[in-house]
């Protein structure tokens, strides 16, 4: 299976141990990954508000540059790049007539998107295209010590028209995976499909750190050890933006490690932490993950 | 599900003149043929005798009047069919009156307060009036509102914020239902803004809850921001600009410089936490030009053309 890989400015800039990760898992499992490497900005949601005929022409780029790397699908680890390409192959792979305007614009640089690739997100990607039985397989090290607490992020389960993939409100792909693939527990906890407030970061920051705050505040009263995101912007947020958010609803007597998706099926499939960058973290997770037998 | 077989409804109960604290109650309800979650409440309170308050009227997802949540997710009773297991509670972010009954006075007048008409200043035709479909376009599935308040319910900012910080999505429909009409002729740019629309964090729940399958997102928010950016009106404009000015010189967006060209000096702000970040490895001041750069540029430079 060849897969296009598009890891977004976020992994690119920011949370490279997720985009190395990323590439670790894949790879270990068997599946063919095509970096896309001159794909840049998916335009996030600044420059949808900005220009919206921008935004759809770069996705549709990005698209058929998945296209001309021959890949079945195409990856990625940023929620919004998902749906900002979600809301591109929504309009170009039914409306013929707006593909064949994006593809006047294209045509200049010798390209042509022709409808047909569709995104997956990593649970997509671990849950239906890999599967039960080779990631059962595959695991080594189940995560039975480790009480996560998954957070989804929106932008991967919403709109639920784009995706199909799970309920919108009350998603469970990742809490499943974790049970079932690796053994591992879960914790419920009220605010699973809630927002960690990256897209006001830059214009109204005091919003952004109160969703922080109030998601952090939720997993650890319900005796979560760390949060999974599959997402680098949720984890910018919660990461990056943790100790900043709890000193300003002054609770400073905890800390929440963030750990990526990509991180933890690495180290449940046998792939050593020191590979896996958990010390770029703000909120380090290795003191947690040694005393629970890493 | 079979016909007659126990449905498990555990009900929120609160009286205050009564009760310290909120408590559940479970009670049980036979299946019956396309029975809803209002059919459940209206069994228990017909057949079974229990004694609490909810609101329902039309039964037919056009007064919006009968909202609760259901597991979890808020939903009009009237119109969403029954789970086996339910706890059924009262909206968030409303204030709890009693049972499953919310204070909707604050909502209202918020919308009322929006002056959510049409305002002409000059003369015009008279009714019915020229209008084509084009025109109407950006406002048609808008009018479809009928002011549930599940949005508002569902909206993180309204839970941090308050519907005084931020009148939530409800709100901006109605709002938008007219700002956007092509024959409104009102000065709403500052009452846009005024509302807190940019505390949206555009989580998309509001699009997901609403029971007229209104983009509450995309049709009404999005476009309103834009509004409210082209016209300067909002104090932090020029974030939306920087970020396309970036992408034009690198292709990809780093944060550092972004943040450079938004601040300006001020960027000095968040210099704790940028040289934690640099320290960690996680920020980088000067960044690889992405190899498709002239590309993006030209395509962005031709689509900012075209508008």
């Amino acid at each position: 299976m060849r897969i296009a890989y598009y890891p977004g400015c976020e992994a690119k800039m920011v949370a490279k141990e997720a985009h190395k990760a990323t590439k670790v898992v894949v790879e270990k499992l068997g599946i063919e990954l095509v970096e896309l490497e001159n794909a840049g900005c998916c335009g996030s949601m600044d420059l949808r508000i900005d220009s919206m005929d921008a935004t759809l022409a770069l996705n549709g780029r990005i698209l058929a540059l998945a296209e001309e790397a021959k890949a079945y699908k195409l990856l990625t680890v940023c929620n919004t790049c998902a749906m900002n390409l979600n809301t591109a192959i929504s309009i170009y792979n039914k409306d013929e007539v707006a593909r064949a305007k994006l593809n006047e614009t294209l045509s200049v640089y010798g390209r042509r998107y022709n409808g047909t690739m569709e995104v997956i997100t990593l649970p997509w990607l671990l849950l239906r295209l890999v599967g039960f039985v080779s990631m059962r397989k595959a695991t080594q090290k189940p995560l039975n010590h480790l009480k996560i607490a998954p957070f989804y992020g929106c932008h991967m389960i919403r709109p639920m028209k784009f995706y199909g993939f799970e309920n919108s409100m009350k998603p469970s792909s990742i809490d499943v995976m974790i049970r079932e693939f690796f053994d591992g527990q879960t914790v419920n906890y009220i605010g699973k499909s809630s927002c960690c407030g990256f897209h006001t970061l830059l214009t109204e920051e005091k919003t952004s750190t109160s969703m922080v705050s109030y998601l952090l505040r939720n997993t650890v009263t319900s005796g979560a050890d760390c949060i999974v995101t599959p997402c680098t912007q949720c984890h910018t947020s919660l990461d990056t933006y943790q100790q900043k958010a709890l000193k300003a609803t002054s609770e400073n007597d905890f800390e929440v490690p963030i750990i990526h998706l990509s991180q933890l099926v690495a180290l449940a499939i046998g792939i050593p932490k020191e590979q896996l960058g958990f010390e770029k973290h703000m909120i380090n997770p290795l003191r947690l993950l040694e005393s629970k037998g890493f | 599900m079979e016909l007659g077989e126990k449905v498990e409804v555990k009900l929120f109960r609160f009286d205050p003149f009564v009760d310290k604290e909120p408590h559940y109650e479970i009670y049980e309800v036979p299946y019956q043929s396309k029975m809803r979650v209002l059919g459940a409440l209206r069994y228990m309170a017909d057949e079974l005798g229990v004694e609490f308050a909810f609101r329902d009227y039309c039964g037919i997802n056009r007064c919006g009047c009968c909202g609760v949540k259901v597991n979890g997710v808020p939903m009009l009773a009237c119109w969403e069919p029954i789970q086996p297991k339910m706890v059924i509670e009262p909206l968030d972010n409303f204030r709890h009156i009693k049972d499953l009954l919310v204070d909707r006075d604050e909502f209202d007048a918020l919308i009322e307060g929006l002056n959510p008409r049409l305002v002409r200043k000059n003369p015009y035709s008279g009714f019915p009036e020229e209008i084509t479909h084009a025109e109407m376009l950006p406002v048609f599935r808008l009018v479809d509102c009928i002011e549930c308040g599940l949005c508002t319910s569902a909206c993180p900012s309204v839970r941090e914020l308050g519907l005084k910080g931020f009148s939530g999505p409800a709100a901006y429909v109605k709002l938008a239902m007219r700002a956007l009409d092509p024959r409104d002729e009102g000065e709403r740019d500052q009452v846009i803004v005024d509302n807190g629309i940019f505390h949206c964090i555009s989580c998309l729940s509001c699009t997901e809850v609403c029971p007229q399958g209104i983009d509450v997102f995309r049709d009404a928010i999005e476009p309103m921001k834009r509004l409210a950016v082209s016209r300067k009106a909002y104090k932090g404009y020029k974030t939306f600009s920087a970020v396309r000015e970036v992408i034009k010189e690198s292709g990809d967006v780093n944060p550092m410089v972004l943040i450079k060209k938004i601040r300006g000096v001020w960027a000095v702000r968040d210099l704790v936490l940028a040289v934690k970040l640099g320290f960690k490895g996680k920020l980088t001041i000067t960044q690889p030009a992405n190899p498709g750069v002239s590309e993006i540029r030209q395509i962005i430079e031709v689509m900012e053309e075209k508008k």
